[in-house]
């Protein structure tokens, strides 16, 4: 295999790699796996979890993180469960995608322009969208009427998808061919690897910085207020094991937690990956519990094992490639 | 050294973010004296240092990751959740026992989290995330999500010290004044601020980061313990739901305090006086009559302004970002 195309995809191969093994040993090991119902709710895990890593990973493409997502997701639930029954909820989904992205926007244009860390600016808004839910939920459970938007959002279609997965999806997947090949998608890149020569070159840093924050409350919203409508319901707090599966995602995908490395099909892969191992684990009868530390201690192991594998594919493709090294001057951290 | 002899006053500036909130606070207390009834009474005053306490001392272990360069740890509300179920199975044992076993097990998880942080130069708030997942995960296959409760009496927590102030309001002014005096006169402590300050630097003058970073988590570490065994010891049981809030009002009181998000500039007693403010902002809020969700809302936008204050500050004062 050629050295460079491994060492660019090196983690997308792993995760990808990982998620085929996964899917082959859970079918081996419980003919239930491979049921139409079962692949149907796999989707429906996956495809919230994967647009939602989607944003939290162009974000970090970025060189920048949102850990605001463990807030934002219940309250644009909560936001299109209360509205939904004065503004109808088509309306209150689109309210409550459009707070998202106003919290989006507000974050990337306080870390862009004071520069100052995106992490401790989105603990800010993090506490403030809890905030907001509390406020919402008022100390109870919220409830909605209109019941057969639910009904028509997870109506199964073609056997195994429904309207919000394939909302989902088809969203997160366009993603992909344009921060490969878009040129703002290359703007990300450049950002991401290294903000002052971007800065230098003309590019528009702070409007890539901002958008992409905007991008990722986009895509919490979508996720947060279709889990709304389908659950008919909204409780305040904070989705913390949410917000550790798409980190988990971005950073098993290859993201590269400095930013400008890594892309989006290792994502989704990871997502995948992450999806069938809760499905399946769920399957042989594992309660959440013990399949939350099954998380943490993935996504321990991924970043403890983070830099030695690198400087290992690193060292191979130098190796490899002895004779043109001019080529690949790509600095390593 | 020659830090510890230009003296602790020629350093007071008022666009210091840690001074701006010392003066605010002096303020607000005053204002609140005089405007608000039932403000400035013993039991409400008494109340207020109760409900800061704890979250003070989990708050000034947690400025010393933040000092040190590694910016927060969200594994605290996990540590306080895990150490009141672990106070709560040795309370039959005897009191102070269970103390220290709560204490001890929030150090040796904090120090797991250091070496890993230190040692693998991993991010630390994706480390914490990771950790958190693990510690209530692992809670919840031990107790089942239930509530522990072994017996065994822990009055002497709750009981008035010297007739005024419970002992954690004693402990939380111990802590803070303590650790306070060891980061900035102490050898490791003077070291950790290095770190936070210029990583680069103090590895050139021969400061290794990493053993400041598994210090300042393993101190971390034992303040969450002690919270977490002081919050148990008010009810003798142990919860996965207690400490639930504790990590985001401790990571409030850090930011509050002005204690810069890049590390090195501020001290651990700043987040006792942001813990302070913060706490008397609620306590105010209260007796205005304005509700629990309000006071978050408030709480949210002033963590974010805060953040955006001390960011634009040491920005002004460092000429030019890191």
């Amino acid at each position: 295999m050629n050295p460079t195309f491994l060492y660019w995809n090196f983690r997308l191969l792993i995760a990808w790699g990982l998620a085929f093994v996964a899917f082959i040993g859970f079918s081996v090991a419980n003919s239930d796996f491979l049921n139409a119902g079962n692949i149907y709710s796999l989707l429906q895990s996956l495809a919230p979890l994967a647009i939602v890593a989607f944003g939290l990973g162009i974000v970090m493409l970025a060189g920048e993180f949102d850990i605001s997502i463990a807030g934002t997701l219940p309250m644009a639930a909560l936001i299109s469960v209360r509205l939904s029954n004065s503004l109808g909820t088509p309306a209150a989904i689109l309210v409550a995608i459009v707070v998202t992205m106003a919290f989006g926007f507000v974050s990337g244009w306080i870390t862009a322009t004071f520069r100052i860390p995106s992490l401790a600016v989105t603990v800010g808004s993090l506490v403030l969208a809890v905030g907001i839910s509390f406020a919402i939920a008022n100390g109870q459970l919220v409830q909605m009427n209109d019941l057969g938007a639910g009904f028509a959002l997870t109506q199964n279609l073609a056997g195994i998808f429904s309207l919000q997965s394939i909302i989902e999806l088809v969203l997160a997947l366009a993603m992909i061919p344009l921060v490969r090949r878009s040129w703002r998608g290359r703007w990300l890149y450049a950002v991401g690897s290294d903000g002052d020569r971007a800065r230098a070159s003309g590019l528009p840093v702070r409007t890539t910085l901002v958008s992409a924050f905007v991008l990722s409350g986009l895509f919490v919203g979508v996720a947060g207020a279709l889990q709304g409508v389908t659950l008919a319901s909204g409780v305040a707090g904070e989705d913390d094991a949410f917000l550790l599966q798409a980190a988990t995602a971005a950073i098993l995908g290859g993201i590269s937690l400095t930013g400008g490395k890594g892309s989006l099909v290792g994502v989704f892969g990871a997502a995948t990956l992450l999806a069938i191992v809760s499905n399946g684990l769920g399957l042989v009868g594992m309660n959440s519990a013990a399949i939350q530390l099954v998380n943490g201690a993935v996504l321990l192991t991924v970043v403890i094992l983070d830099k030695p594998l690198n400087r290992l594919s690193f060292r191979y493709l130098q190796s490899s490639t002895l004779t043109d090294q001019s080529q690949h001057k790509e600095s390593h951290v | 050294m020659t830090v510890m002899r230009v003296g602790l006053l020629r350093r007071v500036r008022v666009t210091e973010g840690s001074t701006a909130v010392v003066l605010l606070t002096a303020l607000f207390v005053l204002i609140a004296a005089v405007t608000v009834p039932r403000f400035a009474t013993t039991s409400n005053i008494q109340a207020l240092l109760l409900s800061v306490s704890l979250t003070g001392i989990a708050a000034v272990g947690l400025s010393l990751i933040t000092l040190v360069g590694r910016i927060f740890s969200l594994s605290i509300s996990s540590t306080v959740a895990l150490s009141t179920i672990v106070f709560a199975e040795c309370l039959p044992y005897g009191a102070w026992l269970a103390l220290a076993a709560a204490v001890g097990f929030g150090t040796f998880v904090g120090w797991i989290q250091g070496i890993i942080v230190g040692r693998f130069q991993t991010d630390p708030i994706i480390t914490t995330i990771a950790f958190s997942a693990i510690l209530i995960g692992a809670g919840e296959l031990a107790t089942g999500g239930l509530t522990i409760s072994r017996g065994g009496d822990a009055g002497i927590f709750s009981a008035n010290l010297f007739g005024i102030f419970p002992f954690q309001v004693f402990a939380f002014v111990a802590v803070s004044i303590g650790i306070a005096v060891w980061h900035r006169f102490s050898v490791p402590g003077r070291r950790m601020a290095l770190v936070g300050l210029n990583e680069k630097a103090a590895l050139v003058s021969g400061v290794r980061a990493w053993p400041s970073v598994v210090l300042s988590f393993t101190v971390a570490g034992a303040t969450t313990g002690l919270a977490g065994g002081l919050l148990s010891s008010q009810s003798g049981q142990g919860n996965l739901i207690l400490g639930g809030t504790f990590g985001f009002d401790a990571v409030t009181a850090v930011v509050v305090g002005g204690i810069a998000v890049k590390g090195g500039r501020g001290s651990p007693i700043s987040a006792a006086v942001g813990a302070l403010f913060v706490g008397l902002l609620g306590n105010v809020l209260v007796l205005v009559g304005l509700t629990y969700e309000v006071q978050l809302v408030v709480k949210g936008a002033l963590v974010l302004s805060a953040v955006v204050l001390t960011g634009v500050a040491s920005r002004v004062r460092g000429g030019r970002s890191r």
